[in-house]
């Protein structure tokens, strides 16, 4: 009965996230932690990661995702992306990202940056459902480093 | 319902709306109501035939648009049967339900509530009737009491001695829940808060709209809704005072329009009710509003609550057919129909409302998804939000069941990964 706009973001690849997210696992020597909340929809994205200071880039991440299948596939394939990479190459992960929902034209080499997020482009024409997708960045943006014990 | 629905729908131009390539289905009433053909001429006939500030003016247009727009005023008295209304009229016009509540708090509360006194809310309240109370006990020092709900989110009525006691000085209560449409026995609420000389404030933005609500009747001390749920505009509101409260009220706005001599060192206040409405008023909307007041009256709100409960029983009767829905939804409410309004709300394990409501608005269905503004319930409920389709006079059979189906439709798509 659905028309191909609502087969497009629902796909194969965003149901089988948020289904079954990526990086569930728990996870040792945790460094730094992220929390982000949507209180108006109670969508959760919780971040345990394991970072590494010598070279500045994200060793190991645990991700625990609550709420709408948009919230939980975006957090499920970031979290995805992000391991082993530094902030800045996570940064242009995320502007190339908004140039994508801002209905941008995208370059092949964006292309091949944005991975599976590159399934979410139906956003792009969905505003109200734009900031679902959104969570797990507002979270990486508010990784901590957690107080050694 | 004497009156035919098809001729109804004729009469909101916004039902033929397409959205997605589908006809829409528009089942998000308990947030806003659209608006008749009658409303909407009225609102621009207001603005290109009498445009005119009102009160005081001698000119042929203020004098018109005051006469229009006190007339609404007394629509509206007799609507909800105000006694002696022709005398001195206590309605009140506000920017909507929420600073109707506000004003109460403030003007009525920060004067009679003091220091270990109790107010009483129920577990269901909207977020407008539970954050002024919240502000005026935290002022005051006084306590806040949640009056409890049982199992299918119905006041759990056995406990009402025990929280409308000598100390409650305020029971303030939603007469129909915008989020799990409990219709409450208010009445039984009023009856009991007279017993201990406790006022009581009923919030009828749910309510008013949708069944017959007679003042004089309930006896309450402040009624409380808003013009934009039950066809008219956006930006007024109501609020009625029983006549020996309004009495003891002291404005709390001050400036134009609600004084009757000024001096440099002060003033004295007009009569009742423009003493509370300082500053031009919203003329326009609540000349709209007498608009949505004669449609509904032409209707009959016996008639309105009838069609909506023939629509629910229909709704209630296809969830029970459906197996899959009974397996995989909570439907929240009274069991009783008699006790339900015309909102249906729904929580799945199989997938998100906000997902389920994309779903449904690809196919020209608009419900809402989220808290409703009844964050406290849903974490009492133990959910993170709900779906809700909420019906008025114009929605069909046709319409509720096409929901149904596309709703179950949508549970099955998330349910197959």
């Amino acid at each position: 009965m659905f028309d191909q706009k609502t087969l497009r973001l629902y796909n194969a690849i965003i149901k089988k996230h948020s289904r079954y997210p990526a990086n569930n696992a728990k996870i040792n020597h945790i460094t730094h932690r992220a929390v982000a909340i949507n209180k108006f929809c109670g969508d959760e994205v919780h971040l345990n990661i394991n970072y590494d200071n010598k070279n500045f880039l994200i060793n190991e991440i645990q991700l625990i995702a609550e709420g709408c299948s948009i919230n939980i596939a975006s957090a499920s394939i970031v979290s995805n992306l992000i391991l082993g990479l530094n902030s800045e190459k996570i940064l242009y992960i995320h502007q190339i990202y908004n140039k994508m929902l801002d209905n941008q034209k995208l370059d092949p080499k964006e292309h091949i940056v944005l991975g599976d997020l590159i399934y979410f482009r139906p956003l792009s024409n969905i505003k109200i459902r734009k900031k679902c997708s959104q969570l797990i960045w507002n979270s990486i943006s508010n990784i901590q480093p957690i107080k050694p014990i | 319902m004497n009156h035919n629905i098809s001729e109804i729908r004729k009469d909101f131009p916004i039902l033929n709306t397409v959205i997605n390539n589908k006809k829409l289905v528009y089942l998000d009433n308990a947030a806003t109501s659209q608006k008749p053909i009658q409303v909407i001429n009225k609102l621009n006939d207001y603005y290109t035939k009498l445009n005119s500030n009102v009160h005081r003016g001698v000119h042929t247009l203020s004098g018109k648009a005051t006469d229009e727009f006190e007339n609404v005023r007394l629509k509206v008295a007799e609507f909800i049967n105000v006694p002696n209304y022709k005398k001195s009229n206590p309605i009140i016009w506000t920017k909507n339900t929420t600073e109707s509540i506000n004003i109460i708090s403030m003007a009525w509360g920060d004067e009679n509530i003091k220091e270990n006194d109790e107010i009483v809310v129920s577990a269901m309240e909207h977020h407008s009737n539970l954050i002024p109370w919240q502000k005026l006990c935290e002022r005051k020092k006084a306590k806040l009491k949640i009056f409890p709900i049982n199992e299918f989110q119905e006041l759990n009525i056995k406990l009402l001695n025990e929280y409308i006691n000598p100390n409650t000085k305020l029971v303030s209560i939603v007469h129909s829940s915008n989020s799990m449409g409990t219709i409450n026995p208010i009445k039984t609420i009023i009856n009991q808060a007279k017993k201990v000389n406790a006022k009581v404030l009923i919030d009828g933005a749910q309510s008013v709209p949708h069944m017959p609500v007679d003042v004089t009747d309930l006896d309450c001390d402040f009624l409380v809704f808003s013009a934009h749920k039950m066809l008219g505009p956006t930006g007024l509101g109501v609020l009625y005072v029983k006549e020996d409260v309004i009495n003891t009220l002291e404005p709390h706005f001050f400036g134009g329009e609600m004084v009757l001599d000024v001096s440099y060192e002060s003033a004295t206040w007009n009569d009742i009710p423009m003493k509370f409405e300082a500053g031009t008023p919203n003329i326009a909307d609540v000349i709209a509003f007498g608009a949505a007041i004669d449609y509904l009256n032409e209707i009959g709100m016996s008639n309105i609550r009838k069609h909506e409960l023939e629509l629910t029983k229909f709704a209630l009767h296809l969830i029970e057919e459906s197996k899959f829905l009974n397996d995989n939804t909570v439907l929240y409410g009274p069991k009783n129909v008699s006790n339900r309004s015309g909102v249906l709300t729904f929580h799945s394990g199989i997938a998100h409302p906000h997902d389920l409501g994309t779903l449904l608005d690809n196919e020209g269905i608009a419900v809402r998804t989220g808290h409703h503004c009844t964050m406290p319930l849903m974490k009492y409920l133990g959910i993170p939000a709900s779906l809700r389709a909420s019906l008025y006079i114009y929605n069909t059979e046709e319409e509720v069941s096409n929901f149904i189906k596309c709703f179950t439709d949508s549970l099955r798509f998330f349910e197959n990964v």
